[in-house]
């Protein structure tokens, strides 16, 4: 669904502009991804794209609570990223202890940046629909596994 | 609300707030930079982007560690 905006000079201008506030918000969290170590940022960005759009695509990582594939860091990032985005206040410190325990202070909280822009922009698209598919974006922040 | 990760080194505003940007690379500084100036620019668009503003600033102040 598009938005119904008449085709003028003000709408042309407007669509601009939100196009230049998507693009810098996956900006935002591209560069904030980049120093998030291993697949972490990756692979909590697609979560967030399964959650909040349930439609765009398949539920790789729903099974991760009993998949073999995950380090135990990246369950922990999972387990943040589930909470995240259902219920940010239902954050607990058992949530947050095993990331700060395995990564820097800056390091967690720019993983949290990639969350809270995945999530923004999956909800604008659903909105928007401008938004280029969120899969594109998981395959830009993909890295080999070996995450520490 | 006891910070969840260090931030004795954080400056803090006058309400409390903390200055994350200490927490962020220079390259997040600029990107975040881009994108501050492109949500001022497009404040009187429409209702749907400020709703989308709305959310986004709501997710900030929820952001916490």
């Amino acid at each position: 669904m598009a938005l119904d905006i008449e085709d003028t000079t003000m709408a042309a201008e407007q669509r601009t502009l939100r196009i230049e506030a998507a693009l810098g918000l996956r900006e935002v969290q591209l560069a904030c991804a980049a120093h998030v170590p291993g697949r972490l940022a990756g692979l909590a960005a697609q979560r967030v794209r399964e959650l909040v759009d349930p439609d765009s695509g398949r539920h790789e990582l729903a099974g991760w609570p009993t998949a073999p594939d995950f380090t135990p860091l990246e369950r922990a990032v999972l387990a943040f990223t589930e909470q995240f985005v259902m219920d940010v206040n239902g954050i607990t410190d058992e949530l947050v202890a095993p990331l700060a325990a395995a990564m820097t202070r800056d390091e967690v909280y720019l993983l949290a940046r990639v969350v809270q822009a995945a999530e923004v922009r999956a909800r604008a698209g659903l909105v928007l629909r401008h938004e280029p598919a969120l899969a594109d974006i998981v395959a830009e922040l993909g890295t080999p596994a070996g995450v520490r | 609300m006891t910070p969840r990760i260090a931030v004795d080194d954080v400056s803090t505003d006058f309400h409390g707030a903390l200055d994350v940007r200490a927490m962020e690379p220079a390259d997040v500084h600029a990107a975040t930079d881009v994108y501050d100036a492109a949500l001022r620019a497009m404040s009187s668009v429409d209702v749907v982007t400020m709703e989308v503003a709305r959310l986004r600033n709501a997710l900030e102040q929820q952001c916490h560690l």
